[in-house]
């Protein structure tokens, strides 16, 4: 450590200029520079951000304001082009902008101006700069053996000889570290950088006192009489003809788990709560205190911790800290003690600490006169884009999904939807796959409203939507949330491909949304152990797929995991264990109907191969139950995948004397469904079924009988009629020249079983004789 | 070259702590051979100033292995707790070698073990003889122990009885073994701590007391963390077995390992390496330890009964063997495995073939 203080001579800065090197969002930084500020106050205050935050400064000083915030900054006419600069209780240029603002000394924003660096195309979250430029001292710390940062801090701080103050010796170690990390600054960062420059020549003189605060990264390069620097004329040239766009910027509110750079916040932190905690916990012992929190937490979630245990911890962790060299504990020796002690060694009630302490659950508040989401703009625009009215009385409107600008439409239409912005109104179930679309539009304030409401996400329809997606995207996995349903992903799924941002880049990492959620799915589909709740969503993923087409979006995505979901329902349903309680059959049964509905889809394609093989597993294999093996076998016989003799073999089979009477009927029932009474149309089916009933013997006959009629009791009137016309007519008995369609229009809507009762005595009455050898229904 | 099938780390080691003992300058506990640090540079290998190489015992994460030095060094017990095959066993036992230089004291948890094996027993013709004196008294090695102030072991702690268990109790909060038949009590000598095991997968087993369990501070070792990690153990482990049993069979290619690896590690964290496809889970627990065992098997067949050199047919049965331990569950996984990845992946094919020769039982 202490090589950075033996420095060689450095040109001092005038003394009217103090360059104060920070670490964005460091707690320890942002006590430094305080207690320097208190010290030496300056005449003026030159902070490391775009003059765009100058006329919005006065919410750093707003009672109402809750922190975190943030500033976002967009491009006015492409408003998806947009940076956002958040800030907490903990960042050094928050605390720096407040004393000022105190004590009404001037500030001023020496940045680039966002009108330049957006217009230059590269914005600090897309040129991703590498970490030890992002954060340079979070770089030594790691070069030093010490893996929280705030910890080399505070080491640095506290073993710094009493004459050099922390911000000298941090300077020269940047010196150090930029003349070893060299290679080329990127064009937007050596415009930067001049433009501070320039900034600060412009401020200085006349003996003002002067404090810059800066990213430490650039405090080497900043001191305007450093003779090794560029000077004025070659900045400016630097500086002249750069392109400019038109930038505006509003507060919003921001969260901790927004802070934290698993949210893909690059400047972000790796533990919000962590360095609030050190904020405020200044001057008190906050080893203790945190871990006291952690064990608080614990109880209050239903784990026994006693203080013995935090004591445990406490002492764990100071003596890892000595192996370590350390003169106190860490983030690092606080959790892994947390882990081997209060938490037992179980990484699951850590990441309770993870999840509630480490980042913490803080959402932030912005003023409303403060806020001016520029979403509603962006509205207005792309109705008048659209050609779409907002009437404040309800209008349809019909879309055709082969017109570009119906499709556009559509997909905007379907984007407020998912913002829940109560405005457009599908009128038809969502699930058709036509291309047609008919929409209800009815604008009231309250639209107008919750746009505003909206703009929290992003300052576009588009952004907006993409950011809701991906955090709702991010909430899936969280701790403690109730376990999320697969059909609610395919519902979320399916709305963001209809809105047409399925090829949309995920905020803050470089994957689509679409290919996130079918990770997801996948996922889910994956850990569902349940391969009925896997049947259940099969047939939606499926339709989700054919939606394709008609939407124009890239249905690969689903592709994979339809298949993979092929591959599994057939591979899983032989040992599926189903329910065989007579009153519970129904369900399976038509589950497995359109299960076998969706792979005949899929089977167009020929990708489902596999799915009639294991039907006919499920058909053949002795434990299947007997409705489940009838319905397979139904539908094996429907796909032209059994022949006949097999079907007649399999029936024979299913009415053999040992085999119980119940089974047996359920076996038949499942062949002749009620719900799909295929054999009152498959002339094929019915003469195996007729020749079986045929060949028995009397004995056998009036055993089978009672199952028999129990089935085809249950066929509606109609398909019984039919039934019986044709076995009739299949015998050439004289039978029935009823009309059928007679019988068909009054069997609608009427409960067939009570309808039967006064059949016999009708047909007694009318004189009908069904005759036919005695053996049809009724 | 010793005559045993395996020999003691504080002896196999000797000259490894030796060189460590007298390059240690940090401070070290009393009674402990080496300091934190230098038992630290033991487990996880290094070169010291005069250029001993300390090959690494352990291969995984600097912190956990801090951690349970850290808790030795505060006199709370620790707890190992991991999969079967994590190197539990491994790491207490090196722990104790470098620590005490003896890894000797050693209680084996079992659903018999007794009061008697965690404290002491009775000589009892002695005891007849001469009553209950001192004589007639038979320490057991956790007594020994805390006389001589060193480490204890216990293995598969939560297999002891939970009522036998808790005669720990006293043992690790008053650091005391009370004798009522002589009234006397061991004291514990500094240096004395106690270093248990116990599989992960076993909890439910007998269940820790919570009185216990708070007298642990417990250290999870988790199976390897980058595949890098797991193909160097196995290495190390596949090369020291050949030599031991002297297998003439040139050890698997690269890519060989590199495969059997991948298909342990995909199974067990259920998805495939790039993070794309997730798996159903096995009931085993495909720890590297039965990688290794799996693929000594397989040299064994290619040694005994094949041409010398691995192929995948001499790894298939017993990759079978290891993935396949329940066999209502598993063979349907173990077949979507087969089908959905290892059939569509490039260079695989060979391993495919041989996989699903054998009979699946679906």
């Amino acid at each position: 450590m202490t090589v950075f203080f033996h420095c060689r001579s450095m040109p001092t800065p005038p003394e009217q200029v103090k360059l104060y090197g920070i670490r964005h969002h460091g707690p320890g930084s942002a006590r430094a520079l305080c207690e320097a500020l208190v010290a030496e106050p300056p005449d003026l205050l030159l902070v490391e951000g775009p003059p765009e935050v100058e006329p919005l400064l006065g919410t750093f000083a707003d009672s109402r304001v809750e922190l975190p915030v943030a500033l976002v900054h967009y491009v006015t006419d492409t408003p998806d082009r947009s940076v956002h600069s958040p800030y907490a209780v903990f960042s050094p240029e928050w605390q720096a902008i407040n004393f000022a603002l105190q004590r009404r000394i001037p500030i001023r924003m020496i940045d680039l101006p966002l009108r330049h660096q957006l217009a230059m195309g590269e914005v600090e979250g897309e040129d991703q700069p590498a970490v030890i430029r992002r954060d340079p001292l979070a770089g030594l710390a790691a070069a030093a053996g010490f893996e929280d940062p705030e910890l080399w801090w505070e080491h640095l701080v506290e073993q710094r000889p009493p004459d050099i103050t922390i911000f000298a010796a941090l300077r020269e170690t940047m010196r150090l570290l930029r003349a070893g990390t060299g290679g080329p600054l990127s064009p937007l960062e050596e415009r930067r950088e001049a433009w501070m420059r320039r900034e600060i020549r412009l401020a200085a003189g006349g003996g003002t006192r002067i404090a810059v605060v800066c990213g430490a990264w650039h405090l080497p390069v900043l001191d305007p009489t450093d003779p090794g620097l560029p000077d004025e004329l070659s900045d400016e040239r630097l500086l002249s003809a750069l392109p400019s766009v038109d930038v505006r910027s509003f507060w919003v509110p921001w969260s901790d788990r927004r802070l934290a750079r698993s949210s893909g916040y690059e400047a972000g932190l790796s533990a919000p709560g962590w360095a609030l905690h050190l904020w405020e916990s200044e001057g008190r012992d906050r080893t203790t205190e945190w871990l006291t929190r952690s064990a608080a937490l614990l109880r209050a979630h239903g784990h026994e911790v006693p203080s013995a245990a935090v004591i445990e911890t406490a002492r764990l962790a100071t003596s890892l800290a000595a192996i370590r060299g350390l003169t106190r504990p860490g983030l690092a020796e606080l959790s892994e003690s947390t882990v081997a002690t209060l938490c037992g060694g179980d990484d699951e009630r850590f990441e309770l600490i993870r999840h509630h302490l480490l980042i913490g659950g803080r959402v932030g508040r912005v003023p409303a006169d403060a806020a001016t989401p520029p979403l509603l703009e962006d509205w207005q625009r792309q109705c008048r884009a659209l050609r779409l009215e907002p009437q404040a009385s309800a209008n349809v409107i019909n879309l055709d999904l082969r017109q570009p600008l119906d499709l556009r439409r559509s997909r905007f239409l379907h984007q407020l939807e998912l913002l829940e912005i109560g405005w457009g109104r599908r009128l038809e179930a969502a699930r058709t796959a036509s291309f047609r679309e008919s929409w209800s539009l009815d604008w009231s304030p309250r639209v107008a409203l919750e746009l505003n409401q909206a703009g929290m996400n992003g300052p576009t329809v588009e952004t907006a939507v993409i950011g809701l997606v991906t955090r709702r995207l991010a909430r899936l996995p969280e701790m403690g949330m109730r376990p999320v349903e697969i059909t609610e992903l395919i519902d979320l799924f399916g709305r963001t491909l209809l809105a047409g941002i399925g090829g949309a880049r995920v905020e803050g990492s470089a994957g689509r949304i679409d290919r996130l959620i079918a990770a997801q799915l996948d996922r889910l589909t994956v850990d569902q152990a349940d391969l009925r709740t896997l049947m259940m969503a099969f047939p939606s993923l499926v339709y989700l797929e054919r939606y394709g087409n008609v939407h124009q979006f890239d249905p690969t995505t689903v592709a994979t995991i339809v298949d993979r979901l092929v591959n599994r329902i057939s591979i899983g349903i032989t040992s599926l264990s189903w329910t065989t309680s007579r009153e519970d059959s129904g369900e399976p049964l038509s589950l497995l109907e359109e299960v076998d509905r969706a792979m005949s889809i899929v089977g167009r394609t020929n990708r489902a191969t596999i799915w009639p093989a294991s039907l006919r597993r499920l058909f053949r294999k002795r434990d299947t139950p007997g409705s489940v093996a009838g319905v397979a076998g139904l539908l094996l016989w429907q796909a032209g995948e059994l022949t006949s003799e097999e079907l007649a073999r399999a029936i024979e089979r299913a009415f053999s004397p040992s085999v119980p009477a119940a089974e047996a009927a359920a076996w038949i029932e499942g062949l002749v469904r009620p719900s799909s009474p295929i054999i009152a149309h498959d002339h094929q089916l019915l003469r195996l079924i007729d020749g079986w009933l045929v060949s028995l013997d009397e004995r056998r006959f009036i055993g089978v009988l009672p199952l028999l009629r129990r089935t085809f009791a249950r066929l509606p009137i109609t398909d019984r009629h039919r039934l019986g016309v044709s076995i009739a007519g299949a015998d050439r008995a004289e039978s029935a020249d009823l009309e059928p369609t007679a019988i068909a229009t009054c069997g609608l809507g009427i409960d067939p079983d009570r309808a039967e009762l006064p059949i016999p005595i009708l047909t007694r009455l009318l004189g009908l004789a069904l005759t036919g050898k005695g053996r049809t229904d009724r | 070259m010793s005559d045993q099938v395996r020999e003691r780390p504080e002896v196999e080691f000797a000259r490894e702590l030796r060189a460590l003992e007298q390059a240690d300058t940090h401070p070290r506990p009393v009674r402990w051979r080496l300091s934190p640090r230098g038992v630290a540079t033991y487990l996880l290998g290094g070169t010291l100033p005069d250029g001993t190489v300390i090959t690494p015992k352990y291969i995984g994460s600097r912190r956990l292995i801090e951690v349970a030095i850290a808790t030795l060094a505060t006199d709370r017990a620790l707890l190992l707790l991991g999969l079967p095959g994590t190197a539990k066993t491994w790491v207490a036992e090196h722990l104790a070698a470098a620590i005490s230089g003896d890894s000797t004291l050693l209680v084996q948890g079992t659903a018999g073990t007794t009061e008697e094996t965690l404290r002491y027993g009775w000589n009892y013709a002695t005891l007849l003889a001469k009553g209950p004196v001192e004589e007639a008294l038979v320490p057991g090695p956790i007594m020994r122990a805390m006389r001589e102030g060193k480490l204890a072991r216990i293995e598969e702690l939560t297999r002891i009885p939970t009522d036998v268990e808790d005669s720990l109790i006293t043992i690790l909060s008053e650091k005391l073994l009370p004798i009522p038949e002589l009234n006397l009590a061991v004291e514990a000598r500094k240096g004395f701590n106690l270093i248990a095991t116990a599989n992960s997968r076993d909890r439910g087993v007998n269940e820790l007391s919570s009185a216990l369990r708070r007298r642990f501070n417990t250290v999870v070792l988790p199976v390897p963390a980058t595949i890098e990690d797991e193909i160097e153990i196995v290495e190390r482990r596949v090369a020291m077995l050949g030599s031991t049993f002297g297998l003439p069979v040139e050890l698997p290619a690269a890519h060989e390992l590199r495969r059997i690896v991948t298909i342990f590690r995909e199974l067990r964290s259920g998805e495939t390496l790039d993070g794309r496809t997730r798996l159903k889970s096995l009931s085993g627990s495909l720890s590297p330890a039965e990688a290794i065992s799996v693929i000594g098997n397989g040299l064994a067949l290619a040694a005994h009964f094949g041409d010398g050199s691995l192929r995948p047919a001499d790894l298939a049965a017993g990759l079978r063997g290891v993935v396949i331990r329940d066999p209502g569950a598993d063979p349907p996984v173990w077949r979507e495995y087969l089908e959905n990845v290892v059939r569509h992946r490039e260079g695989w094919q060979d391993l495919y073939q041989a996989l699903s020769e054998s009979p699946d039982g679906v």
